[in-house]
């Protein structure tokens, strides 16, 4: 059951880095794997999906440095100087707003994602991401500013 | 407060795919075949209680592989059964057809597979073809008036402090009732839990609503569906 519930949340925290449907395969299963070894090391005062999306989400960063080369540690910095990892086909087949999410680069994409797909709380995403709370709400509030943008750049032309 | 671009992103939400059934089966298989792995170079477990059932699934894991794998050495070949825990194929727990009620179940499957019967008051959303997972995409769009029933079963040999002996049909008023829960993919679903043990097996039964505050008609509804609940004679 805990396999069966929390699979498809680990998965798509993985896409939503990777943007690669056979790159979020492999980081999702590694992520489990990881995760179920380590579980006795689990502090058993927190919910066990925030972690799991957090191996995830780490398992995918690490994938993705790993195909671009050494990066900053910061994914949201680091992307800045990489396009989006994968064209993520199936995201951006999705209508007009999946195919804006498709264009963000991996931090933004996993950001909005996270929030408004996955809905996790910005506490949650923090946890994720490991990044202070304030951090998060700023990062978001400029995910959602290109979102919005892209969108407008596609109804105008 | 929500924008309405902010709404228009929450709406879009099915663009995000999902992994695909035969990459899920093979991601259970390969966890499955790592923590029989992990097993043969045992370490001391420092699990503490709330852990409990997580050790168990570890355990009912490794303990179905191990029961495979002497399957494959004395029979020489997967044969599934319909017997009980000491066989390779088990039934799955199944709720007997009512009007109004939709179910599926996996069958007769491995104890590693988990057996397990899903049945609603409202139609079955699909989990990428993979019958038995667990009913997320049922449960977020469930209505207020929708029930959700999942129940499998695992070896008994596995049962921990948390699975009570009990009889057929299970009560409601047993369940264990949890407004949030990890995995909770829409946040109006309780979820009501139910373990016991029965027969040679243990049994997880989860119930959902499409409300935080089911009717005493929606909860009498639930449990005539709950006295419809069958498990595998041992």
């Amino acid at each position: 059951m805990l396999f069966r519930r929390h699979w498809p949340t680990v998965w798509q925290v993985a896409y939503a880095v990777l943007g690669s449907r056979a790159a979020a395969d492999d980081a999702a299963q590694g992520a489990m794997i990881s995760a179920f070894a380590a579980l006795e090391n689990f502090d058993e005062q927190r919910p066990l999906g925030p972690w799991l999306k957090r191996i995830a989400f780490n398992r995918a960063v690490d994938e993705l440095r790993r195909r671009r080369g050494p990066t900053d540690r910061d994914l949201y910095q680091a992307a800045e100087s990489l396009s989006a990892a994968g064209d993520a086909p199936e995201l951006a087949a999705g209508g007009p707003i999946g195919a804006a999410v498709a264009q963000l680069a991996p931090e933004r994409r996993t950001i909005i994602v996270l929030h408004y797909w996955l809905d996790q709380t910005r506490d949650q995403i923090a946890e994720i991401l490991d990044l202070p709370s304030g951090t998060v709400a700023s990062r978001l509030g400029r995910a959602l500013a290109e979102l919005r943008s892209l969108l407008e750049e596609e109804h105008v032309h | 407060m929500s924008t309405d671009f902010e709404n228009r992103l929450r709406t879009a939400r099915d663009s995000l795919p999902k992994p695909d059934s035969t990459v899920t089966a093979a991601a259970e298989q390969r966890l499955l075949a790592s923590l029989t792995a992990a097993i043969r170079e045992p370490r001391p477990l420092r699990l503490r209680h709330r852990w409990n059932r997580v050790a168990t699934v570890r355990a009912a894991y490794a303990a179905a592989l191990v029961g495979v794998a002497a399957a494959f050495f004395f029979v020489g070949a997967f044969v599934y059964t319909t017997s009980g825990s000491g066989s390779v194929g088990v039934d799955s727990p199944g709720f007997l057809p009512a009007s109004g009620w939709n179910e599926v179940t996996t069958g007769t499957v491995p104890m590693d597979q988990g057996p397990t019967a899903t049945a609603a008051n409202v139609p079955i959303v699909p989990e990428g073809g993979y019958v038995g997972t667990f009913p997320t995409h049922t449960l977020a769009k469930l209505p207020a008036s929708g029930i959700v029933f999942q129940a499998v079963i695992g070896n008994r040999a596995d049962a921990t402090p948390d699975y009570t002996p009990m009889q057929l049909p299970l009560q409601l008023s047993d369940a264990r009732v949890s407004p949030g829960w990890e995995g909770q993919p829409n946040s109006d679903v309780p979820m009501y839990q139910i373990t016991a043990i029965v027969g040679n097996y243990i049994l997880e039964v989860d119930a959902f609503f499409g409300t935080q505050h089911p009717s005493a008609a929606q909860l009498a509804s639930a449990q005539d569906e709950l006295n419809r609940l069958e498990v595998p004679s041992s």
